[in-house]
């Protein structure tokens, strides 16, 4: 049994095990599925080091993410206008 | 012109600082571009000029307390000419282009101006004067006088870019024709925007009707009698901008696969609509057309009892579409927050200024250091993620 660490995915706290996700598992961590008629998802993270200072990363299908504690995830399908 | 000449001499120099248009020509100190009234009531734009003298170093020497002048009668801002100070026509040529053709006279009380600044702004200031009373902002000092009175697509002159002098920079976006799929909330900010711009044309294609919620979401404001016509979204926006421009034509229809050729020969499209097997077709369709664009989209939800999301704009142009893949292009879901009819308004023209962005930028309006091809906006942390 890999080690939980606590994620922030679209502003809800999730415990994950500490080690790569697939684009896809972390949509199914947001929505309880992937939804194949969407096609694609914005999907982007940020983390704060040890001096506070921000890192944001933006993920493409086919992307693996690695997941570590504390890390905010918004991922969403950003077809509204 | 000698502007190391203007620059040493202290009278020509505190005209140059304060912005008039100012140059030496045939030992003749010429201003251009004063505002003034002709019989028409029209604002047009004189020259005056004077032969000078150095005294000294650097001392212009008034020869009298005359100029010239290359223009119309001057009149006040009823038409009417002003005889006090114009003294007599007179053809003068200085150059085949500057042509005087009044002698102006308004002589002060002690015989003659001081210098050359206090004689240079006193026939200014008499010249325009009845031109700002029709229009305050018009002036002889770094006005780019020059496009002011040119045949324009707005129903009345932009004097705050020709007051700043930047027509050159507007003007890079001046011939484009540009297409607008999708007139919602996003997409009428967009229009906001483009309508502002001196492009030549704007098309808009949107085949719905303007409802209550879209009322929530445009720019301005629209009238319960307006809105109870329930008028196309493109008609409504079309006669809305009309106030202020020409060049609008609105298609009342949604674009798919059989009509998506009416994007043929725009020079930029902006995407911001929601319907999804409709957004394939034309994205292939401008891809293989070599028309850039940019896609507009965001996605909503409900945490708790606040909302969350992000808002993206993606460019595909002909040369570089790496971030095609960050395009959504799967049908929105019915259920969502957006559908419920939340009102947003201004991630709407967050996501439609990330689009205009992009698009000034590609035209050399803004610098550019690197083209950002894909941005993301996170509402609840406000940062933006950008992709080069």
């Amino acid at each position: 049994m890999k080690k939980l660490i606590t994620v922030i995915i679209n502003a809800e706290p999730k415990q994950v095990e500490k080690r790569d996700f697939s684009f896809q598992d972390v949509v199914i961590l947001a929505y309880g599925n992937f939804d194949d008629s969407q096609k694609s998802y914005t999907m982007v993270s940020t983390l704060k080091n040890d001096k506070g200072e921000k890192h944001i990363h933006e993920y493409s299908f086919g992307d693996m993410i690695k997941m570590k504690e504390g890390m905010r995830i918004n991922v969403d399908s950003t077809n509204r206008s | 012109m000698s502007i190391q000449l203007i620059d040493h001499n202290e009278d020509l120099k505190k005209l140059k600082d304060e912005g008039y248009n100012i140059s030496i020509i045939n030992d003749n100190i010429v201003v251009k571009g004063i505002p003034y009234v002709n019989k028409e009531k029209k604002i047009v734009f004189g020259t005056i000029f004077c032969p000078f003298t150095l005294s000294g170093e650097n001392k212009v020497l008034q020869q009298n307390h005359t100029v010239r002048f290359a223009g119309e009668f001057p009149c006040d801002q009823f038409g009417k000419e002003d005889k006090s100070y114009v003294n007599s026509p007179q053809t003068f040529p200085l150059t085949n282009d500057i042509i005087g053709n009044y002698y102006f006279s308004s002589k002060p009380l002690s015989g003659n101006y001081p210098d050359f600044y206090s004689k240079i702004k006193r026939y200014v200031h008499l010249l325009s004067a009845p031109a700002k009373s029709i229009d305050p902002s018009v002036t002889a000092q770094n006005f780019d006088f020059e496009s002011y009175n040119e045949v324009s697509i707005f129903n009345y002159p932009d004097t705050n870019t020709a007051r700043a002098g930047l027509t050159h920079i507007s003007g890079k976006l001046k011939n484009q024709k540009v297409a607008i799929v999708g007139l919602g909330g996003t997409g009428s900010f967009v229009l906001d925007f483009v309508s502002k711009t001196p492009v030549k044309h704007i098309s808009l294609f949107d085949g719905d009707v303007m409802y209550n919620h879209n009322a929530f979401r445009i720019p301005g404001v629209i009238s319960e009698e307006e809105l109870s016509q329930r008028p196309s979204k493109v008609s409504f926006l079309k006669n809305r901008y009309d106030n202020l421009r020409g060049g609008i034509m609105p298609y009342e229809v949604f674009i798919d696969g059989s009509n998506v050729k009416l994007l043929e020969g725009h020079d930029f499209v902006f995407l911001a609509l929601d319907k999804a097997e409709a957004k394939s077709v034309i994205i292939d369709y401008l891809m293989t057309s070599g028309i850039p664009f940019v896609d507009l989209g965001m996605g909503l939800s409900v945490v708790g009892d606040s909302i969350r999301g992000s808002v993206r704009k993606t460019l595909v142009t002909p040369d570089n579409s790496s971030a095609l893949n960050k395009i959504a292009i799967g049908q929105a879901a019915d259920n969502d927050v957006y559908s419920q009819n939340i009102q947003i308004s201004e991630l709407n023209a967050l996501n439609a200024i990330l689009g205009i962005l992009a698009w000034k930028k590609m035209n050399g309006f803004y610098i550019s250091e690197e083209t950002i091809y894909n941005s993301t906006f996170i509402v609840d942390e406000e940062e933006i993620s950008n992709a080069t």
